[in-house]
């Protein structure tokens, strides 16, 4: 049935809007984690400007992109485009032999871990450039998909924190603290 | 549970090593910066993430702290505190079976710096809600700076665990001291029980 279902999809060249935008997000995620736009481009093989435009909604992601998305995030197509629980194919990669391991394990236990918790958390290596004990991925894995069923996340690394303001002196604090005692 | 707890060793060590920090980052620590602004002077990136299991974790070499957005102000503050002591112990190569108990007070040490606390004392006393404020951390971190700045024999009785600080003094087993703390055992002679007003079923038990 699951392949019923890729093989219509990969056969039709564009994408069910529902689709169009899980691949939308996913780039928007894969960008994030990769840092820039011309840094996905390059990993996926088209133009920074293709990416740009299907960032903005200025055009839909078609099946093509769909599929080098699936395959530089090592994600499932068809899980890419249903974020349901899949046994995802595990694409190697030398950098997180650790990681490809822990997919494959939990790929293959019976409560299988989502693509988008896959997704995330190899976004997570990609932007940490490390390759933890797989059981800690493992963890990360578990997490992760505990924190999409409980609809809180995850989320990549959001923007750097902004330089705090500078505290008011000492001094001036326990003036207040004592006015107040 | 039944040995009477121990006390945490080597604190000079341990306020030397805040305040070497502290000044290494070009701050005073008679009037610390909040410990955001201590991880922006001496981490590259410090970058919020809901994706992560843990409070913090570093990346990159700890060229970059990762920090969960979804702690508590405070909490978060007592996690950032932690691992940059932590990092500064394992430049330093240390390696004890005590590098996290000791992460952690140089961590409060960093928040609560020993010269701040004894300026803050002389001006508004032990009150630990007014001295929590003051420093913007828990009360429990204060009471710990309390018997470690001190010296003031002091037990923090949290849940059931217990953490002694300051002068030794012959306390009774942890078991007991979570008894007395929770009330189901008389409070003896020449010991006072400080209820925390920011934690549940934590208490601070001192000498009168």
């Amino acid at each position: 049935m699951l392949s019923d279902m890729t093989t219509d999809r990969r056969s039709s060249k564009s994408l069910a809007p529902d689709d169009a935008e899980r691949v939308r997000a996913a780039l928007v995620r894969f960008v994030d984690a990769e840092g820039s736009q011309v840094a996905v481009a390059r990993r996926l093989g088209v133009t920074q400007q293709s990416v740009s435009q299907v960032i903005s909604g200025a055009s839909a992601p078609g099946v093509v992109l769909a599929s080098k998305l699936a395959s530089a995030t090592g994600v499932a197509f068809d899980a890419l485009l249903s974020g349901r629980p899949t046994t995802t194919r595990v694409v190697y990669d030398s950098r997180y032999p650790n990681l490809d391991a822990a997919i494959q394990f939990a790929g293959a236990s019976s409560s299988p871990v989502s693509a988008e918790a896959v997704e995330h958390v190899r976004s997570f290596a990609l932007k940490s450039a490390e390759d933890l004990p797989a059981e800690k991925w493992l963890e990360e894995l578990r997490y992760a998909e505990r924190s999409i069923r409980d609809r809180a996340g995850p989320q990549l690394p959001g923007r750097e924190m902004p330089a705090p303001e500078k505290r008011a002196p000492l001094a001036e604090r326990v003036a207040k603290a004592k006015a107040k005692k | 549970m039944s040995d009477p707890p121990s006390t945490l060793s080597g604190m000079d060590t341990i306020e030397a090593e805040a305040e070497g920090i502290l000044r290494g980052a070009g701050f005073d620590p008679e009037d610390p910066p909040t410990i955001e602004e201590l991880a922006h002077a001496v981490v590259e990136r410090v970058v919020p993430h809901h994706g992560i299991s843990s409070a913090a974790r570093w990346v990159g070499s700890t060229r970059e702290l990762w920090i969960n957005p979804r702690l508590s102000p405070r909490r978060r503050a007592f996690s950032i505190a932690h691992e940059l002591a932590e990092r500064h112990l394992s430049r330093l190569g240390y390696e004890g079976e005590d590098v996290e108990a000791r992460a952690n007070a140089i961590g409060a040490a960093l928040l609560v710096p020993a010269p701040a606390l004894r300026f803050a004392l002389r001006q508004i006393g032990r009150r630990l809600p007014e001295l929590s404020d003051v420093f913007d951390v828990s009360q429990s971190i204060v009471a710990l700076r309390l018997g470690e700045v001190t010296g003031s024999p002091l037990a923090l009785v949290m849940d059931h665990r217990v953490a002694v600080r300051g002068e030794p003094f012959a306390w009774p087993s942890a078991a007991r001291l979570v008894a007395i703390a929770g009330g189901r055992e008389a409070v003896p002679d020449g010991i006072v029980v400080e209820k925390i007003s920011d934690a549940r079923r934590r208490a601070v038990v001192k000498v009168a």
